[in-house]
Order: structure tokens, then C-alpha cells, then sequence
């Protein structure tokens, strides 16, 4: 069994991993949106209920590892991050339309 | 924290970290059906981002774990000039970045056999920062063959 510090040491190791797995995220979706202008706010309007039902799905199931709630508030938390995500990629387009600089924005607005 | 509060945090980070890496496989198999031979382009520089970050990782876990704080404008200036780092013999698997390789290319809990070979296959774990490149075209491979068809679900 896990003592304490382990848990918080696992639990800041998978805080790194989420954070860097949404910037890739963030990263091909600007590719996508860049190479498919458009395409990302269409995709983006399909992913949540797509991650929902591969999870929700399984989580009424009574044999699921994980309860509901436990699934609901990681949705939430995966739903704010792609809402930045979705965000910036805005920006990075309408940047795009302006002529101006092509640096893409930090999707590092962090959520408690 | 209550009693298993701390373990329940982690769950729901792993959790979440499963979500976005299914939403990222079906991206990428948007972006790839999208523009097809276009995709090996994107991968590397998502491979050479992760990697950057990892990096990050490895040099603040000494003293501390935290978020990797560079833009993405920022790490695909450095990919594009940098050449492959290699920083001697480590045990790279070991590392706490490992975990994010995983996550990002959908080796989860269920393809630990999956996973074991590749480490089989990279010399019983013995591999170097610079070799990290070829672990992950190890796993983009094995990941197209397993998720052939999974962001179209």
C-alpha cells in the first residue's frame, strides 16, 4: 500500500503527464486547425460527447473500476483544458487571417 | 485530506490523462486521414515537444516536480535547430517522463505486454535520452496497429 508521500509524489507525476499530454494536444490541434482552417471548431464540438461516451458508458457499468463521480469530475477537468485549447486555436487562426505573428499561445492556463 | 484523498487526486489526474490521450489519438487520426503522409511531419515535432518537456521534467525532478512552463512556440523553434540530444548512459525508461510517453501515444494499463516488448525489444531498458526517438516510433507503430480505427468510434 501507498503511504502518503508516495500518493503525492504519483499524484504530481500524473499533474505533469496531463499537463504536457494537453500541450501536445494543444500543438497537433493547431496543426489541424492551421492545415484545415476551421476544422478544429468543428472537431471540438464532437469531442466531449465522444469522451463521454467512452467513459460515462463505463462508468454506470457496476463493475467499472472507477465511479461516476470520480469520472464526472476528471470530464470536468479534461473539458476545461480543451476549452483553452479551443480558445487559443482561435486566436492562432484569426492571427493567422491578420498577417500577423505566428507564435502560438501558451495552453497553460491552469486549473485548480 | 481525508483518508485516500490524496490517492483519489491521482486517480482522477489519471483519468483525465486517459481522456485527453484518447482525444489525441482521435485527432491524430483526423489530422492523418486529413492530410495523409502529412502526419510523420506532425509526429516528430510532437515527439521532439514531449521530448522537451520531458527534459524539463528530468532537470526540476531532482528537486522538484512541476508543469513544464515553455510555449509551444518556444519548443518547435528549439526542434527545429536542435539536434538529437543525447546526455549519456541513463536508465530513461526509469524517468518520471516515461509516464507521458505512455499516456501521449495510448500505451495504458492495458498494453503493459505491448509495453514490455518494446523495452525487450530496446535492451532490457537500457536506453539513452537520444535512443528515446526510436522508443517512440516503436510506439507510434505498435499504437497505429492497435488503435487502427479508435477516433472513429
Amino acid at each position: 500500500m501507498m503511504d502518503g508521500d508516495d500518493c503525492d509524489r504519483n499524484a504530481q507525476g500524473d499533474d505533469v503527464a496531463l499537463e504536457v499530454l494537453v500541450r501536445a494536444y494543444h500543438a497537433l490541434a493547431v496543426v489541424y486547425e492551421l492545415s484545415n482552417p476551421g476544422a478544429y471548431a468543428v472537431l471540438h464540438d464532437k469531442m466531449m460527447p465522444y469522451l463521454v461516451d467512452s467513459f460515462c458508458q463505463d462508468a454506470q457499468d457496476p463493475a467499472a473500476p472507477y465511479p461516476a463521480e470520480m469520472v464526472a469530475t476528471a470530464m470536468e477537468r479534461v473539458r476545461c483544458a480543451l476549452d483553452d485549447v479551443r480558445s487559443d486555436v482561435a486566436a492562432v487562426r484569426d492571427g493567422g487571417d491578420e498577417g500577423a505573428c505566428k507564435e502560438a499561445p501558451v495552453a497553460s492556463r491552469r486549473r485548480g | 485530506m481525508p483518508p485516500g484523498g490524496s490517492a483519489n487526486a491521482a486517480t482522477r489526474t489519471s483519468l483525465a490523462r486517459d481522456m485527453v490521450g484518447r482525444a489525441y489519438r482521435a485527432l491524430a487520426l483526423l489530422d492523418g486521414t486529413a492530410r495523409p503522409g502529412a502526419f510523420s511531419e506532425v509526429q516528430q515535432k510532437i515527439r521532439t515537444f514531449v521530448q522537451e518537456n520531458v527534459r524539463i521534467v528530468e532537470e526540476t525532478s531532482g528537486s522538484e516536480t512541476r508543469p513544464p512552463t515553455r510555449s509551444n512556440a518556444q519548443i518547435f523553434s528549439r526542434a527545429a535547430s536542435s539536434p538529437r540530444r543525447r546526455t549519456g548512459s541513463q536508465r530513461w525508461l526509469d524517468r518520471p517522463g516515461t509516464d507521458v510517453i505512455k499516456s501521449l501515444f495510448g500505451i495504458g494499463r492495458q498494453n503493459h505486454l505491448i509495453l514490455r516488448s518494446i523495452y525487450d525489444n530496446l535492451g532490457n531498458g537500457n536506453v539513452t535520452m537520444g535512443s528515446a526517438i526510436d522508443f517512440t516510433e516503436s510506439i507510434d507503430s505498435l499504437n497505429r496497429a492497435c488503435y487502427p480505427v479508435e477516433g472513429r468510434q
